[in-house]
């Protein structure tokens, strides 16, 4: 039994790396797509502002002047009212800094003096993100001008009951974006990779009737299961194995912070939960346009509950509710904690239970399918 | 060989009949679409809500209780943990229950009554480090305005009179396009482009490689059809389909997202329908390449889905992605599409302003087209 088992699995390895586009994608997926991944940057800095000063004083240009890098950078230095509107509507400049006539007076007598701000809110986030800076480098402004005002002393300025705030990043201290996207990309393709590759391996035998061929042997129903998702899990194992030693820790420099091996497990657990979900799709299909059709509409979803795109916490009650079915939602906690965090696998046990049992309903269901479908 | 209109008409209509006794498939190909549509539009609000927050409060006094209620009243901190020592508060960080931890030192109210600085910790989880900025923004200008009050008190109490806080500057902020800062203004044009660079290259691709891998193509090797005819003629249904798709979705995001369309309908309707054009181009030039289905898919969804979700501009915009990835980001036709896009919806403006991009896509489209067309050879091996 268990050399036809072999035999079938041989079968199936060989024509996967025969098939040598295939190959090709299943290694780009490991290498360069994770690697590429990691060339985004989703920070907003260097925002592009410009400067309208009517007032010319000194005390404008000291404000100005506080409009820098790494949150702002004045790029354009405006002479004329009407130059506001075309820069913000070709999105050249999403915020503009105006200082009115007297600005320089009013601030010097300590009278309160306009500063208008004119924002580009069609980018809604970034847009409130800049203000938010904004307001801050101005409040600085104003707390050393109320202090020479009272001519509070430098001496007396220390007693000022000022609440500062100090924060620190835990697990990726320099806020690397790489390490993050890169991780992400990797979890996800791997989910892509495996449910397409497990799904379609099944769905080119119905196809092609090569299936018949498989029916007449005395393989039982289980053994042609076993022998299609076996060499897939292995396959997804060497494409894991690359991408960790070749890309994510020499090149992408992710600190590998916790047990490599107990990442490669949970990878496994993965891999043949994800090779169940295929099962299933497998068996609803007849051919492979369908299969693919069916795979989008799981992997899509999969990935969108899966916290990587969306914080879970932002998303409406409903959804909240089907994040807890999205295999990609425990993979990438499990990954991120061993990865970055250090997490020991006991430490996240939860996650892992939650895991397997997605795995092991997603394959009961798949397989017992399997068995209406192929006997 | 002249371009027959007869025989493109032919091939046009035999495709569109045989996505039309698919019902499957042709369902998928209008419904799938709807269905991620929908749950991306109501699933991606990009202001921070409800981050999980620890606080380890070693004051316990009144006004700590004050900056507390500061951080519960806005809708983006979730107070979750208070009790408990450090220990516990930083396992909870690492499985990711809670995303920060604010420290309020045993000597806060102490010190401010006595007019002294304190310093108020605050530790973000940083294992994604987007989120990790929103987090220590959103708590930063939490914190500022507890400063400013606390400021303010102390001003008036110290020189008397109420004015003596007034602020010497005064920010007057004026928003253009969307003054309430709606994310959805924002996000759901480019939610349109990003499903529209999704499902119709992987069905353009699929129904070019399902000929080839199965020999249908055969037939057409043998006929008269041109190359040309051929493949404009099969694309036709797709460009079709996937175009009443976009329409949906516009009136899904006019109708219910309430996303405001200022600028010119006829220019939104003639870029997208180049958009999706060349969105089917991707998938057919893919197709023209490989000879398998299953490569064509895995092509097809690597090159389309992720490059356009991270590089577009969708989340971020292009002017603070690095060097090399802006240059990647002006050679995706979704990155001129959502620009397009959210200038004619949100800003309203006409044709002239987005010329350049207009002109990108047509070049994309056309580009793509000769190309495939180019490379599709009438025969075997």
């Amino acid at each position: 039994m268990f050399f036809r088992l072999f035999l079938l699995m041989r079968k199936e390895f060989l024509q996967f790396f025969r098939n040598v586009p295939l190959l090709i994608i299943v290694l780009y997926g490991a290498t360069l797509d994770v690697y590429t991944a990691g060339e985004v940057s989703m920070d907003v800095h260097n925002y592009p502002i410009a400067v309208y000063d009517i007032d010319q004083s000194a005390q404008s240009r000291e404000v100005a002047g506080k409009l820098r890098e790494p949150f702002f950078q004045v790029t354009h230095f405006i002479t004329e009212e009407k130059q506001i509107e075309n820069l913000i509507e070709d999105g050249k400049v999403s915020v503009v800094v105006v200082f009115p006539k007297g600005f320089g007076e009013k601030t010097a007598s300590y009278q309160t003096a306009q500063m208008q701000v004119i924002l580009d809110g069609s980018n809604s986030n970034a847009s409130e993100l800049a203000l938010r800076y904004l307001s801050s480098i101005v409040y600085e402004h104003n707390l050393d001008l109320l202090v020479t005002k009272w001519k509070i002393s430098n001496v007396t300025a220390k007693f000022i009951p000022y609440v500062d705030d100090q924060t620190l990043y835990r697990y990726n201290p320099n806020l690397i974006d790489r390490w993050a996207f890169c991780l992400q990309e990797f979890f996800t393709i791997m989910t892509l990779i495996g449910m397409l590759l497990t799904a379609t391996a099944m769905v080119n035998e119905k196809q092609f009737g090569t299936i018949e061929q498989l029916m007449v042997t005395p393989l039982r129903t289980f053994e042609i299961m076993a022998a299609k998702i076996v060499p897939m899990v292995v396959v997804l194992f060497i494409a894991t194995f690359i991408a960790v030693f070749v890309i994510l820790k020499p090149i992408v420099g992710v600190p590998l912070a916790g047990n490599v091996w107990a990442f490669f497990l949970v990878t496994l657990i993965y891999s043949f939960a994800i090779s169940g979900f295929g099962l299933v799709i497998s068996t609803l299909s007849n051919n492979l346009s369908e299969t693919v059709l069916f795979s989008l509409l799981m992997v899509v979803p999969i990935m969108f509950l899966s916290g990587a795109w969306v914080p879970p916490e932002a998303m409406p009650g409903w959804m909240r509710f089907l994040v807890m079915f999205s295999p990609l939602k425990y993979y990438l906690d499990l990954g991120n904690g061993i990865f970055l965090k250090g997490n020991s696998i006991f430490l996240m046990w939860k996650d892992l239970l939650f895991l397997t049992s997605l795995g092991i309903g997603a394959f009961l269901l798949g397989a017992s399918r399997f068995r209406k479908v192929f006997q | 060989m002249t371009f027959s209109v007869r025989r493109f008409k032919a091939v046009a209509q035999k495709e569109f009949l045989e996505l039309r006794r698919n019902p499957l498939f042709f369902l998928m190909t209008v419904l799938a679409p709807l269905i991620l549509f929908f749950l991306f539009a109501y699933g991606f609000p990009l202001d921070a809500k409800n981050i999980p927050m620890g606080v380890l409060d070693l004051d316990k006094s009144a006004l700590s209780r004050t900056l507390l209620d500061k951080f519960e009243a806005g809708k983006a901190f979730r107070i979750k943990q208070t009790a408990g020592d450090y220990a516990s508060l930083e396992k909870e960080l690492s499985l990711g229950r809670i995303r920060a931890i604010l420290a309020i030192p045993a000597d806060f109210s102490r010190n401010l009554k006595r007019g002294l600085p304190v310093t108020l910790q605050i530790l973000v989880d940083g294992s994604y480090p987007n989120r990790a900025n929103l987090v220590s923004g959103y708590a930063e200008a939490t914190i500022f305005s507890f400063r400013t009050e606390i400021l303010r008190d102390f001003f008036i109490k110290a020189f008397g009179s109420a004015g003596a806080a007034d602020l010497p500057i005064d920010l007057s902020v004026s928003v253009w396009y969307n003054p309430s800062f709606r994310s959805e203004d924002f996000i759901i044009p480019g939610i349109i482009a990003i499903i529209m660079m999704f499902f119709p290259p992987l069905v353009s691709a699929i129904s070019l490689a399902k000929e080839k891998e199965t020999g249908s193509i055969l037939n057409m090797y043998c006929s008269s059809v041109t190359k040309t005819e051929y493949l404009l003629g099969k694309m036709t249904p797709y460009v079709l389909i996937s175009y009443v798709n976009f329409l949906i979705f516009l009136l899904c995001a006019l109708f219910i997202f309430e996303v405001p369309l200022r600028g010119d309908l006829p220019a939104l309707l003639i870029v997208s329908a180049f958009y999706t054009a060349t969105a089917v181009a991707m998938g057919l030039s893919i197709a023209v390449c490989v000879n398998t289905q299953i490569a064509a898919i895995l092509i097809t969804a690597m090159v389309t889905l992720t490059p356009s979700f991270l590089y577009s501009g969708f989340m971020v915009p292009v002017s603070s992605i690095g060097e090399e990835g802006r240059l990647l980001a002006y050679g995706l036709p979704a990155t001129h599409y959502i620009d397009v896009a959210r200038k004619i919806m949100v800003k309203g403006v006409g044709f002239a302003e987005v010329k350049l991009s207009v002109l990108a896509l047509v070049g994309f489209c056309v580009g793509l087209y000769a190309i495939s067309i180019a490379w599709f050879k009438k025969r075997l091996g």
